[in-house]
């Protein structure tokens, strides 16, 4: 008795947003790509490997979700995805990335402020360096996407910040 | 005389790498760690392991004092420095010579000329080797780089008399960058090197980087093993690195190669080094630097000549004399090494942190790893990004080149950013086929860069990540990555095995 249930995932690459249903039935499964159908047998090889055998082609997939991405290689190509969900966080998400970008500096990666080159208060300047973070030797001077106002610095020289971290809280000054 | 343990001051591949050179000679080895280390593969690999303090470089891979002690304590007579860190550091050489440690490397003195970038550029023009335009003195007065600058004229290179790896060096396009350039440049010397004096040439825009590996006994023998071409770099590190070098002929290559061994003669080196120097399209050299420790990129010379150069570090350091002469050494086929770095190439080389998730090394024939890492290990964000090589032999260039594609198409590291995909494409690339390498390879052929899927595999990835999300969504609360599992989630999410016939 065949039963088949579908379901709609979204994955974001980069900067560009995929979608495709799976569909699964007994003993494979069946990805649609808007009106493309590709029939897939799994075969798990372990936890971080499985063949997919799609329509007579087999793929070794090697895969791991590590900070709620997931990386997939294959033949030493490697995408990081990662899963839209269909609910309102994903819609406040993005507005709260928005926020950061334009009205906060973050740490792009992790590292180690190396200098806070404002203070509070201070008006800058679109493309000022405000700070510099450092990590593996590497300095990155963080600067301001467009002419604000500082409203609170929240890192210090010396600090670890993660990426993504808020250092510098910006408000707009016309 | 006789070694019994050698205590080795790094970590990552290279600490591996003089690990097993010493278990091969029947040496025992001390590694010591920062505290971000303390589960760092050098660590699982020695005989003995001491903690020499917090992450920051300077509290621990940096602190003489700690390293010293930590060889005391342990009762090592030798410290071998791998590079980076302090193997260029004088007063690193000399307080090992002071605490009778053998210092495998050069004398301090050696290492002050020639670990001075500044010096030995003095000492080479002296001795009639060709040298880039630029100053004979370091400085901090912003005036003093303003002024040569201006002599020299635009662009212009700032660099670490203390440095190597690129660190601090900073290329300057127009006279108002300068200050804040010399500020950075010397911000970086000092944590990376502990010394903060800085230096300005000309910047060449895009020479070759070709250079010599030297060997010198203390007996006054030296000899050099060829070449290594090393022009594919970013943010002046090198990337990919090759020997035969495609613009030498075997004239440029006897010329360059004596001109190497007199400068090691000139500066009284000792030991395993390299002779750097920038090579133009109309064959003119000029001498860049002596770099007075192995390289990084040692490997693709012990490929093709057969010598291991860590063992050599440690016969010379013995005192032993070198077993053979220039005319003994042959080199046969090519060889071509990619480093693997823990970044983003599609994000401006960002460095990458994080956990691995999952390692597949690359095997077969001519095929080697130089490796740093394991399945499960943390990167941590206080070093320098190099995870691993892969280092491969070929009979000639393009055997060596496509076996580094599919050494490369079998590398897999899972959870972090790497530059595995970004090296297959540089190695795929027309140019490099054609040995068009030249330092600006990069920027020219390159960039930008991301990892492009074709509507195939991009589908297949889109299959893998669903099939993947979907066994998930069967098995609350666990992941892909979870070491310990009964069932795979495929097995059950998919139903293809519990929902049977």
């Amino acid at each position: 008795m065949a039963r088949s249930f579908g379901r709609t995932f979204q994955f974001t690459i980069g900067d560009t947003t995929h979608q495709l249903s799976l569909f699964s039935e007994p003993g494979l499964y069946r990805a649609h790509f808007g009106d493309r159908q590709l029939e897939v047998h799994v075969q798990p090889i372990s936890d971080n490997c499985i063949l997919l055998d799609i329509d007579g082609h087999s793929v070794t997939v090697y895969l791991a979700e590590e900070g709620g991405r997931k990386f997939i290689c294959i033949g030493g190509r490697q995408f990081v995805l990662e899963e839209v969900r269909e609910s309102a966080g994903a819609g406040v998400a993005a507005q709260t990335q928005a926020f950061k970008t334009d009205y906060a500096l973050v740490s792009p990666m992790p590292g180690q402020v190396v200098k806070i080159q404002v203070s509070e208060g201070d008006v800058v300047e679109k493309n000022q360096t405000l700070a510099i973070v450092e990590a593996m030797k590497m300095e990155n001077e963080l600067k301001a996407s467009a002419r604000a106002r500082v409203k609170k610095v929240c890192a210090a020289a010396g600090d670890l910040v993660d990426a993504g971290q808020i250092i510098v809280e910006l408000e707009p000054e016309e | 005389m006789d070694l019994r343990k050698v205590l080795v001051a790094n970590r990552g591949e290279i600490a591996v790498r003089v690990i097993r050179a010493c278990r091969e000679l029947g040496i025992s080895t001390v590694a010591v760690y920062s505290e971000a280390d303390r589960e760092s593969l050098h660590v699982q690999m020695a005989d003995h392991a001491l903690c020499i303090g917090p992450p920051a470089p300077l509290e621990s891979y940096l602190n003489i004092e700690a390293i010293v002690d930590a060889a005391k304590k342990s009762a090592a007579q030798a410290i071998h420095p791998g590079y980076g860190f302090l193997s260029e550091n004088t007063s690193f050489a000399k307080r090992c010579e002071e605490e009778d440690l053998v210092f495998i490397g050069p004398t301090s003195n050696a290492l002050a000329l020639v670990g001075d970038k500044v010096a030995s550029r003095v000492t080479m023009s002296k001795a009639g080797i060709p040298i880039i335009p630029g100053m004979k003195s370091k400085g901090t007065d912003p005036a003093l780089f303003a002024a040569e600058a201006k002599k020299i004229g635009y662009p212009v290179l700032i660099k670490a008399s203390a440095g190597g790896g690129g660190k601090g060096m900073v290329v300057i396009n127009s006279p108002r960058e300068l200050k804040e350039a010399v500020e950075a440049s010397m911000r970086v010397a000092g944590g990376a090197f502990g010394d903060e004096s800085v230096y300005l040439e000309k910047y060449l825009p895009a020479p070759r980087h070709v250079e010599f590996q030297v060997l010198a006994d203390t007996h006054g023998n030296a000899v050099h093993l060829f070449e290594r071409e090393c022009s594919i770099q970013r943010r002046h590190q090198k990337v990919v690195e090759e020997t035969p070098s495609v613009a030498l002929d075997d004239r440029l290559r006897t010329k360059m190669g004596a001109t190497a061994v007199e400068a090691i003669k000139a500066a009284g080196y000792t030991n395993a080094g390299t002779v750097e120097f920038l090579l133009d399209d109309d064959g003119r050299f000029y001498f860049l630097e002596v770099n007075a420790r192995l390289q990084v990129e040692h490997p693709i010379t012990e490929l093709t000549t057969g010598v291991d150069l860590v063992r050599q570090q440690i016969a010379v350091a013995r005192g032993e004399k070198l077993s053979f002469s220039q005319k003994d050494v042959r080199r046969s086929g090519h060889a071509i090494e990619c480093r693997i770095y823990a970044e983003d190439p599609a994000k401006g080389f960002m460095p990458s942190s994080g956990r691995v998730a999952f390692l597949r090394e690359p095997g077969g024939p001519g095929v080697r790893h130089d490796c740093g890492i394991y399945s499960g290990c943390q990167v941590p964000v206080h070093y320098d990004p190099i995870l691993s090589k892969v280092i491969v032999w070929g009979e000639d260039r393009e055997a060596a080149r496509k076996r580094m594609l599919s050494a490369l198409s079998e590398t897999v590291i899972l959870g972090i950013q790497t530059s595995i995909g970004f090296l297959q494409d540089v190695i795929a690339h027309a140019e490099f086929i054609a040995g068009n390498t030249h330092t600006d390879f990069i920027d020219k052929y390159m960039m930008p860069w991301k990892e492009e899927a074709d509507k195939e595999l991009l589908q297949v990835i889109l299959t893998a990540a669903a099939v993947d999300a979907q066994g998930k969504a069967g098995q609350p609360g666990r992941s892909s990555s979870s070491s310990v599992r009964q069932v795979t989630p495929w097995q059950t999410g998919g139903g293809w095995r519990v929902g049977g016939q």
